[in-house]
């Protein structure tokens, strides 16, 4: 076999696989820094030829003060345009901290259900981006559960089209932000929407977007997105796999990536455990019975310590979890637990 | 026999040939920095997009996350070892393991991790493909903690890596030095090329930056700050201007050739495949990352090395000359050895963009680089004096070198201002942009010098050594 052409061999595999997203992404940055680097110097030849070279008889001279001046100017502006972003992002900080601290405490009181539902309306009305934001933070925190009673806001409606069009903007953000909303809504408005991002080119917004519908009560596609589950790309996979699937989702995992089978079985063994621990802990009748459950998942490292933490602020399970963590707080403090 | 006057034409021409080389050296190598930082700029918005808090949420879940053990060697670091080890212990990832590689320290590292964390001597093998030099014993906690302490006879960095790589029971391999500090949700950043590129991604570098001053509490950055020292200062720049300019651009082309070896990523059996790091290296971060490009390319396996921006590891830097002064000669020697070593890449379109693009600009600007700027440096100043060559000229080469380096390097700021990781307060800006600036008049030019007297001892062949850092520790909370 001869060699191939340095010229091919270099060049030739970037272009034949520029539709491979970071190549095309770095393709583009190249282009762009080419043309930024060339108009940079296009820009210093200019001040060569129209100014400097006028002054200055000596060539070196000449560059020499086109280069500073061009360079001056390009850090000159860096410090400005830095000194601007610092300034706008400590006024939009304090703006929107006490926007939402007002707006987060009238939802607290409304979730609690406070009467502040006039209040809500107009504030929605008046200032959506900051109720969007308030109402996104009140979903993730409480993970949902308040998702009912936000929804009796007619406001709600106005959230659920702005994330329905976002879905459609060019930047992933946008396009996850809006899917990862969509899923905690669990409406069946947002089913299509959610199916429409199945197609998304992005995997993060993809996996965002089968987690929203394996959640989705009733959801009459679930079992043939399972089974469509082991054929999507691997970081699908890892970011949907918490979901309540059957175990034949992760045998075929690929061999190439070298997490043996017998590993992937045992941790999803030590989920299914510590899942049945709060359970157990849950819906344990006697109490010496819930503190055994809540030693179990107190043990079991920082997802177990994660959900008796909100155990103990929901209060189920009664006083276990909250006895579990004194007892492993006590600990820290004698010095037997890092 | 020339006469006196055509002599001094010769000399005049001569010298001003070189001068004039010289000069178009410092332009090209300075053109090149920036189109890189350039290239980070347009790029590093990508490394910013973060797993969101529901995606954090799934990946602790999955049974499918793949696990880490984290390596930590450490070798007479007494004064930082306990608070980064329970640093690490403390990161938000669902499935770690940390083991520290007690390197036969001098001093009580071993007793202050034993105390500490209540160890005991396990029984456990440690045994594994990589040769290392003996294991004296291997300590695991009574408390339920995914700590390993292997204590073994002198060998170098690279040996106890290799020794926690051979102890290590999980995929990946992530190797930290032990006077740095995690972010505590950097995992799952560091571990994102692997999920996203699982058939070829073989290793990720994170950023590291200068914790020097920084507010630490309890193993964690709380508030990041620039440090009193203007020496750290100067090196935090230095940090931010090779990271989001160099490290961003090479590693969009797969050509990066350089892995900290304070804070990288390597998948478990493609480090054994490569076989593990060579302790006879100086280098020994950089010459694995080139080793692996040697191989992976030699044995046609698709791979990719990648570089994450947004996982950051904070480390101290040297705030005294000397220190320093050793520091920046063992890097280069380490450049010129990893180099030396597998020059057959050099220019040899067989290994692609890496030895057709990166080798050669590893070899003629970070490798001879200080040599040329050193060069440049005498000739324009004694070019000067003996009036061998017009003040226009030398100016021309100070515009050329000492303000692109203030552009470059006020870029790397700016770069810094885009992330998130940004310094909050506008005095650390201000002082980051002044150390921006006068980094440029002495501290520039000194590196330059100590990298040149490297790039002798690493042509001389001189032996490695851990060298010695004096350490601060992490500054205590404020208001205690």
């Amino acid at each position: 076999m001869g060699k191939a052409p340095a010229f091919q061999t270099v060049f030739g595999g970037l272009f034949k696989s520029w539709r491979q997203p970071e190549r095309r992404s770095a393709l583009y940055a190249l282009a762009k820094s080419t043309l930024l680097v060339a108009s940079l110097w296009e820009y210093v030849w200019l001040w060569h030829t129209k100014f400097y070279s006028r002054h200055f008889v000596e060539l070196p001279l000449s560059l020499a003060w086109s280069l500073l001046t061009v360079i001056a100017g390009i850090t000159f502006g860096q410090i400005g345009c830095s000194a601007v972003l610092k300034i706008r992002s400590t006024r939009l900080r304090r703006m929107n901290a006490d926007i939402s601290r007002r707006l987060t405490s009238m939802l607290a009181g409304y979730i609690s259900n406070g009467d502040f539902e006039d209040e809500l309306i107009r504030f929605a009305d008046h200032s959506t981006d900051s109720f969007e934001e308030c109402v996104t933070i009140a979903l993730l925190s409480t993970r949902g559960a308040a998702h009912e009673r936000l929804c009796e806001l007619p406001a709600m409606a106005i959230l659920r089209d702005r994330w329905i069009d976002k879905l459609h903007k060019r930047g992933g953000q946008d396009r996850r932000y809006a899917v990862e909303h969509l899923a905690l809504l669990r409406e069946p408005q947002a089913t299509m929407a959610l199916e429409f991002a199945l197609d998304d080119r992005d995997q993060g917004i993809v996996a965002a977007a089968i987690r929203g519908l394996l959640r989705m009560p009733g959801y009459r596609d679930r079992e043939a997105l399972v089974q469509s589950l082991p054929g999507r790309p691997y970081l699908v996979r890892v970011l949907t796999a918490s979901e309540e699937s059957p175990r034949e989702l992760f045998a075929p995992l690929q061999p190439s990536f070298s997490v043996p089978r017998q590993t992937i079985e045992l941790r999803h063994q030590e989920l299914k455990m510590r899942a049945q621990a709060v359970e157990q802990a849950m819906r344990a009748r006697r109490a010496d019975a819930g503190l055994v459950s809540c030693s179990v998942l107190a043990a079991s490292g920082v997802e177990g310590l994660n959900a008796l933490r909100f155990m103990a602020a929901a209060g189920t399970g009664g006083d276990a979890p909250a006895e579990a963590l004194g007892g492993l707080l006590a600990a820290v403090a004698r010095g037997g637990r890092s | 026999m020339p006469t006196y006057g055509e002599l001094d034409i010769y000399v005049h021409r001569v010298y001003f040939f070189f001068e004039t080389g010289i000069i178009f050296y410092v332009f090209v190598i300075n053109i090149i920095y920036l189109f890189l930082v350039i290239l980070g700029f347009f790029a590093l918005r990508r490394h910013h997009n973060r797993f969101s808090t529901a995606d954090r949420d799934a990946i602790r879940r999955s049974p499918l996350t793949p696990s880490i053990s984290l390596i930590v060697p450490s070798f007479n670091e007494e004064v930082s070892v306990r608070e980064s080890v329970g640093c690490m212990l403390r990161l938000d990832y669902p499935s770690y393991e940390v083991i520290v590689v007690n390197d036969g320290s001098n001093d009580r590292t071993l007793e202050f991790l034993i105390d500490q964390f209540k160890l005991y001597k396990s029984a456990r093998s440690v045994g594994g493909p990589l040769k290392t030099r003996p294991i004296r014993r291997v300590y695991e906690s009574t408390e339920p903690l995914r700590l390993i302490v292997i204590d073994k006879t002198n060998g170098g960095k690279a040996d106890s890596i290799n020794a926690g790589i051979n102890a290590a029971r999980n995929e990946l391999v992530m190797v930290v030095d032990s006077d740095s500090l995690l972010e505590r949700d950097g995992l799952f950043e560091m571990v994102k090329p692997f999920l996203e590129d699982p058939e070829r991604t073989v290793a990720v570098g994170g950023t590291v930056r200068a914790v020097n001053d920084c507010e630490v509490r309890n193993g964690m950055v709380r508030q990041i700050k620039t440090s009193n020292s203007m020496l750290a200062n100067f090196q935090s720049v230095e940090y931010l201007r090779a990271f989001f300019g160099g490290r961003v651009g090479f590693s969009l082309f797969n050509c990066m050739l350089i892995i900290s070896g304070a804070f990288g990523l390597f998948r478990r059996d493609k480090a054994i495949e490569v076989g593990g790091f060579d302790h006879s290296s100086i280098g020994e971060d950089m010459e694995l990352v080139v080793r692996m490009h040697h191989h992976f390319r030699d044995t046609n396996q698709p791979y990719r090395i990648a570089y994450v921006a947004a996982p950051v590891c904070w480390t101290e830097v040297p705030q005294d000359w000397k220190i320093l002064h050793r520091q920046r000669k063992r890097w280069q020697r380490g450049t010129v050895d990893s180099l030396w070593r597998h020059r057959e890449m050099l220019l040899n379109p067989r290994y692609g963009f890496v030895g057709m693009f990166a080798f050669p600009y590893f070899v003629l600007f970070e490798m001879f680089g200080p040599l040329v700027e050193t060069l440049g440096y005498v000739l324009t100043i004694v070019g000067l004096l003996f009036n061998i060559i017009s003040v226009s000229v030398a100016i021309l080469f100070f515009t050329v070198s000492i303000a692109f380096g203030i552009l470059l390097s006020t870029s790397a700021v700016m770069l810094d201002e885009l992330t998130p990781c940004r310094f909050p307060h506008w005095r650390h800006t201000v002082t980051l942009f002044a150390a921006a600036v006068l980094e440029n008049f002495g501290f520039r030019q000194m590196l330059t010098l100590w990298r040149t007297q490297g790039l002798w001892e690493g042509i001389r062949g001189k032996k490695t050594s851990w060298g010695v850092m004096v350490r601060r520790g992490f500054s205590p909370p404020q208001g205690k």
